[in-house]
């Protein structure tokens, strides 16, 4: 039964479901597209959302509406990420992509939010299911948004197609895992599991698997990657940006809750899965991304890489003895890997605006005509790489120490290796744009950014640099949210 | 209920191979979007079945939710179709080659 | 009890070669009514199973409003002309037939491997209580807007996200609140689809605004 309190720890997921449909009656109302408007009320519900979230930072891990959802830090943690995600994308684009009605967008980004607040804390399978799909669909549109683009479209249908077959793969693999245990909740799951793990262990890992695969194709990891290099390179530069961050984050957040509470009694079962996993991402992310000449793919096949790299983290929590349960790595890793992905998607988004191109090409000699985009893109191509003091580093460093703490050590040399390998293509990037001349014809004169477009590269940038410097302290925040957390 | 629940579970295992089966194998979009509906099929039977055999209610809840997806889901992949096209005509997978797959 | 067998395998039967034709047929409109087929026998084995809502909300949302959505959309999109064509693709059909052969295998022989249900594992709604709710849209109600009301009202936020997406995605161009210079990243792909675009068949659909 609803009380009051489980309705105050909803509200920030209230507050922004309130936000969008406001979005929405406003443009209906004004019979135009004020877009600054939209902001100023997306911001502002942000704002709420976050400040209400903040409040509970410090709460025991407390179910709400029969255990739908659970609140502890780990999910206000997230809460706060999404956020940023959510209020960087419609920055970004508030004054581009003039063709697109603004007011339906910031509602979809928002709609998407909810969606990954909501999986943040969901710890029931049919709660999950619901808040992965509200967190996808709209993704799927977002993709397609740009519709008089034939590659938007395109991406889109790709990126739906696989996206709905994955949710049923899912599905099934929730339905096997239901008809296993009896239950739906995921405690309830993992203390119905030993009593039954012994006797029909091939059932155990038909249903493992399946939700497994389901969740390889919504985080992009390989073999389950084909469709993102795709749906990142039609899907405009900020929804790339979006769903480069946001899905995949939230996606890692459920397989954390499934790992680490349902599945926990059984989790020697899918270890070697979830290695297998990581480590083919992190070979054919970082090996494929070479290739490319498209900066989008490019930064499509680094997603890639970086998702086998959270995996890696998850994996290391499975072992059993690993102390307090390494997910906090992945807390670390997403705050830097949000803001250091964002930033290099919104100068790509710069340089599309301005050359109308994302060839990697088109970076060559732009640290001569303008500096500040190309000193941005040097700190976010440096913190992919993993430099320190930058915030990719230190989130590297800490998965690395995981892995070695569950004696993992091939997994971290793996993980090594790949890092190196990427030196080549993230540096190929800012070779061209401080040691090349710019292209014969290209117009060489400096351009301005708009305001909001620099402001968010600025933030994202200093955040890199923020989070890498103080990573100790960050750090501590996401050990804690995982301590106190429900699992 | 004198159907074992085998038998149920048997046919699910059907539909839902025969949708992924349909996704995998098919070229035009319009027959991919319904094989996927397929596969739910699959998906919904074997959680009512296990919902009645278990005695409980959630499996149910789940074919309710599972509808509400699959309905949204038509919806917005639908609308992408004609978003499309309005450009094109072309409606198989492997003619979507703008993008390198 | 022989009724209900005779039953579950007339359902049975009919359901598999409905789904068969479902994902062989060479037309998308063939196809969506063979799937209207299987959703119908699907519904019989939910009342079988003592399920009568459920039977109902199938046939309901899938018959009634999502194969419709498919036909309707066939209809917007013409498809005759390519009716000749390859129905398949014919390198990946020697990667799908494996796969799909092997996850059959695996799962029909858990399928019908699996051990009856065991007594500690049922839930508090056995068929008698369900009769003393008075049906099963009674018991289903009594979760629903108890232990699922989140999941239940999040879904409603869905059926609005969705709403929202497939109105920006399907409204008309040219009937677009919005008249503003063409965007600076049109791409250049834009000019080849544009030469075989249909010409007026798609402009009737109405402009509605969110």
């Amino acid at each position: 039964m609803m009380t009051r309190t489980e309705l105050t720890l909803l509200v920030p997921e209230i507050i922004v479901v309130a936000v969008a449909a406001a979005i929405l009656l406003v443009s209906v109302v004004s019979k135009r597209d004020n877009r600054w408007l939209t902001l100023m009320l997306g911001i502002a519900g942000a704002l709420a959302a976050g400040a209400f979230s903040l409040q509970y930072l410090d709460i025991d891990p407390t179910p709400i509406f029969s255990g739908q959802l659970t609140i502890d830090r780990f999910t206000v943690f997230l809460r706060l990420v999404f956020l940023l995600v959510a209020v960087a994308t419609l920055v970004l684009t508030v004054d581009q992509l003039e063709r697109i009605p603004f007011a339906e967008f910031a509602a979809t980004v928002l709609f998407s939010t909810v969606g990954m607040m909501l999986l943040a804390g969901a710890t029931d399978l049919i709660m999950i299911f619901i808040a992965v799909e509200l967190m996808a669909i709209p993704v799927y549109v977002l993709t397609a948004f740009t519709r008089f683009r034939r590659i938007s479209t395109e991406a889109a249908i790709k990126y739906f197609t696989l996206g709905a077959f994955a949710t049923a793969v899912l599905a099934y693999g929730m339905a096997w895992t239901y008809g296993l245990t009896g239950q739906t909740g995921l405690k309830a799951i993992a203390e119905s599991l030993p009593a039954i793990v012994d006797a029909p262990d091939i059932e155990v890992l038909l249903a493992l698997g399946l939700v497994l695969v389901g969740m390889a194709f919504k985080v992009a990891v390989v073999p389950f990657h084909v469709w993102s290099p795709d749906a990142y390179d039609g899907a405009p530069t900020p929804v790339s940006a979006f769903m480069s961050v946001g899905p995949k984050i939230g996606a890692m957040a459920m397989l954390v809750r499934m790992v680490g509470m349902a599945f926990e009694p059984v989790s020697a079962n899918i270890q070697v899965l979830l290695y297998v996993l990581a480590a083919a991402s992190i070979i054919g992310g970082n090996i494929w991304a070479v290739q490319q000449t498209n900066i989008k793919r490019m930064l499509a096949y680094s997603s890639i890489a970086h998702s086998g790299y959270m995996l890696a983290g998850i994996a290391a929590a499975t072992v059993a003895g690993t102390g307090d349960r390494p997910f906090y790595t992945l807390l670390y890793y997403g705050v830097a890997y949000a803001l250091m992905n964002i930033g290099a998607f919104a100068v790509v988004f710069v340089m599309e605006r301005r050359t109308d191109s994302v060839e990697i090409s088109a970076f060559r000699g732009l640290a001569q005509t303008s500096w500040m985009p190309a000193v941005m893109m040097t700190i976010f191509m440096l913190s992919l790489l993993g430099m320190p003091p930058l915030a990719g580093f230190f989130g590297k460093l800490f998965i690395i120490q995981a892995l070695v703490g569950a004696d993992l050590g091939w997994l971290a040399v793996v993980l090594v290796v790949g890092s190196v390998v990427s030196a080549y293509y993230y540096l190929r990037v800012v070779v061209y744009m401080f040691m090349r001349n710019p292209e014969e014809g290209a117009d060489a004169a400096p351009f301005r950014i708009s305001d909001s477009m620099a402001s968010v590269i600025f933030a994202a940038g200093i955040g890199s640099l923020a989070v890498g410097i103080f990573s100790n302290w960050l750090f501590e925040i996401a050990r804690d949210s995982v301590l106190l957390a429900s699992f | 209920m004198s159907i074992p629940l085998n038998a149920y579970l048997l046919v699910g295992a059907i539909l839902f191979s025969l949708g992924t089966l349909g996704v995998l194998m098919r070229r035009s979009v319009l027959i991919v979007f319904i094989s996927i509906e397929l596969m739910l099929q699959g998906v919904n039977l074997t959680f009512a079945a296990y919902g009645a055999f278990l005695e409980d209610m959630a499996g149910s809840m789940f074919v309710v939710i599972s509808l509400t997806v699959a309905a949204a889901e038509a919806a917005v992949g639908l609308a992408i179709l004609v978003a499309l096209g309005r450009r094109v005509t072309e409606f198989y997978v492997d003619r979507l080659d703008t993008l390198r797959w | 009890m022989t009724d209900q067998i005779v039953a579950f395998t007339y359902l049975s039967i009919v359901a598999s070669v409905a789904g068969l034709a479902t994902i062989l047929v060479r037309s998308p409109v063939h196809s969506a009514l063979s799937l209207v087929v299987v959703v119908f026998h699907v519904a019989g084995m939910f009342v079988l199973l003592g399920n009568g809502f459920l039977a109902a909300v199938q046939v309901i949302v899938y018959a009634g409003a999502i194969v419709v959505l498919f036909l309707f959309t066939m209809m917007l999109l013409d498809l005759r002309r390519h009716e000749t064509e390859r129905t398949v693709h014919r390198r990946q059909i020697w990667l799908a037939i494996p796969i799909a052969v092997l996850l059959f295998a695996e799962v029909a022989w858990i399928a019908i491997s699996k051990p009856e249900i065991s007594e500690n594992l049922k839930g508090a709604f056995p068929p008698q209580t369900i009769d003393e709710l008075g049906g099963s849209a009674q018991a289903l109600a009594t979760v629903m807007f108890t232990d699922y009301l989140l999941p239940f009202e999040v879904a409603s936020v869905l059926l609005l996200a969705a709403a929202i997406g497939a109105m920006v995605l399907a409204r008309n161009p040219d009937e677009e609140s919005l008249a503003s210079p063409p965007d600076m990243i049109e791409d250049a792909a834009g000019t080849d689809g544009s030469s075989d675009q249909p010409e007026g068949e798609l402009s009737e659909t109405p402009a509605t605004h969110g």
